[in-house]
């Protein structure tokens, strides 16, 4: 190199050092970094974690069961303020139980206090739950409820087999909800308090909540079957707002 | 002094040392052509999600190029197949049947892959790039690897189209697998350009066109309970991607095992892949082993022919309404065809950009 280069390679390096001092200066002085949490969600069935298409199960009403497929969507994730009011922290969310990365998110930025809980739906609120109205990708278009059927999403598929009545027969069953009035409200009373980095809240869902509480629920008499039907839907999202337990 | 000038000077010293650096070089090994290929810009039709796109194979025009002549092209092989032999763009790039080890198999469409996790009917293959490299064995193309570097060489164009595409400027100082993966990478390219989202059943949805009342019934009863289509073949791709049992058999061997033959998880005997139903009208014969010759027989099927005592059955299939069969009539049968035909995009299999390069 010849030592012209030399020289204008020395004046490039000064320049760059001051490029970087000059930066920090005009910056303020940094806020600690504000609160995330991480939201995760584990599966079982009366304290048996979640072993997929094993007929090993049993709910209230006695049905023998195992489990095929379990997606569903939160959405207004929010933290309770002691006056009661809800900070909105994440639109929704989609879940597949199968599919672990999708069982936890984290929520940035959340700023230094004390929340009395935290609250969401299972399903999409009524002002999403129109067909387009969730970003365009697969898993959300997978969960579209028909438009012949009034359009929106499906808040979860939940699907699985159990022993007939007799006992001899696999039958499948499907607890399909969907349709605004049938948005399971959850709200999980237990102070959470921020104070920078990471806080991680765990839930449980546990299946058997969904078929007790306040409807006993037999895939031999309420149908194995639930979507077009209002009433099966109804008792099964009316049992669905004590299936997540915080820990 | 201000950040923006700071870097703008910084910069400019940089420009002035560059070139007087270069002139110390000694050796000029500049190709004459240089290697800069053109990113593709995949159309995403309206409606359409984003498609997941693998970093190690980007797009670029003179890739899908390069595929679109190799895909046409019998070179790749040493019995004059082709992917085109198999794959016919006037059948939405299907074709009846294959024999393999004495088994049928029902050639796929080749369309919309780009939007697909996993391929094959039983999803043998996670990456649309390995597909092809199934196709260089005996069964497929057979292909003895030094007459085709050979071929490549002596060929007009290949040479120049494989060092636009991939920077490599002789075929022969790769190895043969290195080939082989080049040739994949390459038609995988031209593949994923394959888009059909022009039928009657899209511009419904867009509200362009009315459906004739028998396109409607039909619509309704796929996307009601009452046939309960949608479940496994909705949305706008018209496939949930998900692996089913529709109680086709109650005895399995061979490749009627499935998903089974894939993950070794009993759960998954029978099941298989459940396909996007674009263009069904064009790609029989119908299911992974082609059993059902028209879509009369595949109606009848879920009308009155699923065994419902199938190991695995899909939770789908046995539903209070389906145990007796859907019920339907002869009337609700044909207007469910015939919203299955509107499913049809010919302006898709006439694409010119599809077809053989001239
Ligand atoms: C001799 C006939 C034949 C030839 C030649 C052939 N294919 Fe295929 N192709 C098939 C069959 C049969 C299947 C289904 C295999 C299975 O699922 O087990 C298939 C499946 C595929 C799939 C998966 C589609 C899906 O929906 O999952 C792709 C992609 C594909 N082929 C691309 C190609 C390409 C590219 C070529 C040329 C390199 C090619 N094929 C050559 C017969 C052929
Ligand atoms: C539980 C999921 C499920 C439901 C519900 C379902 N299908 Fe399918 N469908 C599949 C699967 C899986 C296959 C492939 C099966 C195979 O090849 O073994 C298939 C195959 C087909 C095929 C043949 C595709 C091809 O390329 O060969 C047609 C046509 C079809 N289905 C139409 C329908 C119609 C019409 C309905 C409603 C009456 C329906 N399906 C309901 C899962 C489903």
């Amino acid at each position: 190199m010849k030592k012209n280069q030399l020289i204008a390679l020395l004046v490039f390096i000064v320049f760059f050092a001051s490029c970087k001092n000059e930066k920090a200066e005009e910056e303020p002085t940094p806020v600690p970094p504000a609160s995330s949490m991480t939201l995760k969600v584990s599966y079982e069935v009366d304290g048996i974690s979640l072993v997929y298409d094993s007929l090993m199960y049993s709910n209230a009403a006695g049905n023998n069961y195992s489990v095929y497929m379990l997606q569903y969507f939160l959405s207004q994730i929010s933290l309770i303020k002691s006056d009661s009011s809800k900070v909105l922290m994440k639109d929704y969310h989609y879940f597949d139980a199968t599919i672990a990365s999708t069982n936890q998110f984290t929520i940035e930025n959340i700023p230094e206090g004390g929340f009395i809980g935290v609250s969401f739906n299972i399903g999409i609120d009524p002002a999403h739950n129109i067909t387009g109205a969730l970003p365009n990708n697969t898993n959300n278009n997978n969960m579209e409820w028909p438009e012949p059927m009034g359009g929106g999403y499906h808040f979860m598929k939940f699907e699985g087999h159990f022993l007939n009545v007799t006992g001899d027969t696999l039958y499948g069953f499907n607890m399909h909800l969907g349709k605004n009035e049938n948005l399971v409200k959850v709200e999980i009373y237990a102070p959470v308090y921020f104070n920078h980095g990471n806080f991680i809240y765990n839930m449980t869902m546990n299946l058997n909540e969904w078929f007790k509480n306040p409807y006993t629920y037999n895939f031999n008499t309420d149908g194995n079957y639930t979507m077009a039907d209002s009433l099966a839907m109804h008792k099964i999202s009316s049992n669905g707002t004590d299936v997540f337990t915080h820990h | 002094m201000k950040k923006e000038l700071c870097y703008l000077a910084a910069a400019f010293f940089l420009v002035l040392i560059y070139p007087s650096c270069k002139k110390d070089n000694k050796t000029n090994e500049v190709p004459v052509v240089p290697y800069t290929p053109t990113p593709y810009q995949l159309k995403v039709p309206a409606g359409f999600p984003q498609p997941v796109l693998p970093d190690f194979n980007p797009l670029t025009e003179e890739g899908v190029r390069l595929g679109r002549m190799l895909f046409y092209d019998s070179i790749v092989s040493s019995n004059g197949l082709r992917c085109a032999s198999c794959h016919d763009a006037q059948k939405a790039f299907s074709k009846g049947i294959f024999v393999l080890g004495g088994e049928n198999i029902s050639v796929p469409p080749l369309e919309n892959l780009a939007w697909n996790p996993d391929f094959e009917w039983f999803g043998q293959v996670n990456a649309l790039d390995h597909v092809p490299i199934g196709d260089f064995t005996p069964d497929f193309f057979n292909p003895n690897m030094d007459t085709l570097v050979r071929r490549i060489k002596n060929h007009p164009q290949y040479p120049t189209l494989f060092y636009q595409a991939f920077n490599v400027s002789d075929v022969g100082a790769i190895t043969h697998d290195e080939l082989k993966y080049k040739i994949s990478y390459a038609i995988i390219q031209f593949v994923r350009t394959l888009i059909s989202s022009n039928s009657k059943y899209d511009r419904f949805v867009k509200h362009q066109v009315i459906l004739t009342p028998e396109e409607m019934d039909g619509y309704i009863t796929y996307y009601t309970e009452k046939g309960d289509c949608f479940h496994c073949h909705g949305s706008i791709l018209l496939t949930s991607n998900t692996y089913n049992n529709t109680g086709l058999d109650t005895v399995f061997t061979g490749q009627n095992q499935g998903r089974y033959l894939v993950t070794g998880n009993p759960n998954d005997i029978g099941r298989f892949s459940a396909p996007s139903l674009r263009n069904i009208e064009l790609t029989a014969p119908y299911m992974h082993d082609g059993r059902f010759q028209t879509l009369d027989d595949v109606v009848e099927f879920y009308n009155s022919g699923v065994h419902l005592n199938s190991l695995n059955i899909d939770p789908l299939m046995t539903k209070p309404a389906k145990l007796n069969g859907l019920q339907l009539t002869v009337q609700d049968k044909a207007n469910l065809i015939a919203f299955l035909k509107t499913l049809t995009d010919t302006s898709f299999i006439n694409n010119p950009d599809f077809l053989p390069p001239h």
